[in-house]
């Protein structure tokens, strides 16, 4: 009997393994085995800022030191909002990773469809918002002000703010300011923009994620130092990375480059009936219509987003932009709508997904196992390791 | 602004794929087709890219003036291209598509269509 049931056990423990996704059950320490496709995507991974100039190239006021250091006031200046209680930093709180952990988002309006991400590296990004119904991270910032459901003011208000506040310490920025009372809609449209672009440059220069223990663990690599990858990432954590990269679980596809989001629209079964007004669709129609999108401000050649927009898909629908994996540590929740409270309710998600029937979309359940989804959260919390305020000290 | 755009948006690796199809319905009228496209074999995502096509008959004229279209796809998933491309007229057969990109990395497929029928088709890899 005993031998039968050891038999038994040792039979489905090899059909267990060749269940599970390729290349996982052994992890030991094999540091100094990664393949050089996988090196090449580690790499591509590891946090870079270089790409800041290209995906900001309709600021021209990025990394100037006057404008970041308006952009940095601005952000915490209440007086950009109708009520003049709330400012940036009121839902995207620098103590908390940029996150909006007070829930001022709701408490606003309980409403909302989408939640407040947090903003570390949203410079490095291609599009913005949920549904990225923004192109530009200076219209971005725009849209909120803008916004009766968060900052709620206009832009004439905002305008003669900034010019009240701040025009005697900022003369070079805000030289327009002289000519105020007598500006015309679209010289405060030029000042509305400077505004923005003034506190995208403060993001782009200031709001970087911290490097984390995943892109040390790549520099080690790089350098052919295992002892010391091996210190920087347990078993467990390689084998949550193995899992991320694995064809089978398939992450790496969405959440790739430096900062784990490759910036595209994917439907995932996030999506409930009647919600659709929130999606990619809804976002590519708020786009075209929005008067600070890149074809309004600049040539058609520094626009290809726009130029070449996909307007006329089916796939639009029910799809929401990729967001980073980085920085998550301080997130109270998830999903655009913030419909899971942990990471391991989203990782459960992408085991078996609720899909509508008659819906596009872009995964397939992944085979993980319990063991395994442990290993994949050991692994999206290095993303988030690093203390940002810590670190930036 | 058409140079800054060329630049931009060229990484060609220029390999010449040549494909002869037969075009059912209007086979009197054109008996071949043979449509070249000169394109990346790989590509990385997230760029933006343009391909140049080179349409002729069988007797190497070239045949300005078609109605084309593109469409790209992942074979294993089941999505396509992120982007809207455009087809220019070059002249003497000779067409430019501008604004390809590919959002994720794998086995991608381009199509060329003729008033929506199958032209060209070519396989190409998307890394990182
Ligand atoms: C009332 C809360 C609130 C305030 C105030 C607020 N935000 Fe946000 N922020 C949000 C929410 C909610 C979203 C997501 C909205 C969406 O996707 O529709 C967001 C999105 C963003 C994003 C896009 C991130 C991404 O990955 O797409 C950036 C950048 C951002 N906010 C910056 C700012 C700046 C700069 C200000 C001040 C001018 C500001 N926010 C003020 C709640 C707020
Ligand atoms: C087909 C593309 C795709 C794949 C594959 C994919 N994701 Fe996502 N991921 C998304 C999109 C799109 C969202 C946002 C969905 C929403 O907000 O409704 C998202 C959201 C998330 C979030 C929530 C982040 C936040 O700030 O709310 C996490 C965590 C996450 N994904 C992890 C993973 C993991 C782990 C895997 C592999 C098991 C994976 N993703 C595979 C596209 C993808």
């Amino acid at each position: 009997m005993a031998r039968i049931l050891t038999a038994g056990c040792a039979l489905a423990f090899i059909l267990l393994i060749f269940l599970l996704p390729s290349d996982h059950f052994h992890t030991g320490i094999a540091h100094a085995e990664w393949s050089a496709d996988d090196l090449a995507t580690l790499r591509h991974l590891r946090l870079s800022t270089d790409a800041l100039a290209e995906k900001n190239k309709t600021n021209e006021l990025l990394f100037r030191a006057d404008a970041i250091a308006l952009g940095r006031q601005l952000f915490h200046d209440t007086g950009l909002s109708g009520s003049g209680q709330i400012s940036c930093a009121s839902c995207h709180r620098p103590e908390a990773g940029y996150q909006d952990t007070e829930f001022i988002t709701y408490k606003l309006d309980p409403q909302t469809a989408h939640r407040a991400p947090g903003i570390l590296g949203a410079a490095l990004q291609d599009w913005f918002f949920w549904d990225g119904r923004a192109d530009s991270l200076w219209s971005q910032a725009l849209a909120v002000i803008e916004n009766p459901k968060e900052l709620a003011s206009d832009r004439v208000r905002a305008v003669r703010h900034l010019c009240a506040q701040y025009k005697k310490d900022f003369p070079a920025l805000l030289k327009n300011c002289r000519g105020l009372s007598a500006a015309r809609g679209e010289d405060i449209d030029r000042m509305f923009v400077t505004l923005g672009k003034s506190i995208a440059a403060f993001e782009a220069a200031e709001l970087l994620p911290p490097v984390s223990r995943f892109d040390r663990y790549v520099d080690a690599l790089d350098a052919g130092n295992y002892a010391e990858a091996a210190a920087l990432l347990n078993d467990k954590e390689v084998a949550g990375l193995k899992l991320f990269l694995d064809p089978m679980v398939g992450c790496v596809n969405c959440h790739n480059g430096p900062m784990f989001t490759g910036s595209g629209f994917f439907a995932v079964a996030t999506d409930m009936p009647g919600q659709l007004e929130h999606d990619r669709k809804r976002g590519v129609e708020l786009l075209l219509d929005s008067e600070f999108n890149c074809l309004k401000w600049s040539t058609a050649a520094d626009c290809p987003k726009l130029q070449y927009l996909l307007t006329d898909s089916a796939e639009t629908a029910g799809a929401y932009k990729v967001p980073s994996l980085r920085n998550l540590r301080h997130a109270p929740f998830f999903m655009h709508d913030g419909r899971y409270r942990s990471l391991e309710a989203v990782i459960e998600h992408y085991r078996s997904p609720a899909t509508l029937p008659l819906r596009h979309i872009d995964i397939r359940p992944a085979p993980l196992l319990p063991h395994q989804r442990k290993q994949l959260l050991a692994f999206l919390e290095v993303l988030g390791s690093g203390d940002f305020n810590k670190e930036q000290q | 602004m058409q140079a800054e755009m060329q630049a931009m948006s060229r990484r060609l690796l220029s390999i010449v794929l040549v494909c002869c199809v037969f075009w059912g319905e209007a086979r009197a009228a054109l008996p071949q087709i043979v449509a070249k496209l000169d394109g990346p074999v790989s590509a990385t995502v997230n760029q933006f890219y343009e391909l140049p096509l080179k349409v002729s008959d069988a007797n190497g004229v070239g045949l300005p003036g078609l109605n084309l279209q593109i469409r790209g796809r992942m074979p294993e998933h089941s999505h396509g291209l992120p982007t809207t491309p455009r087809i220019s007229e070059k002249g003497e057969g000779r067409y430019l598509i501008e604004g390809v990109s590919f959002s994720m990395p794998g086995r991608w497929v381009i199509e060329i269509l003729l008033d929506n029928k199958l032209l060209l088709r070519q396989e190409l890899t998307v890394k990182f």
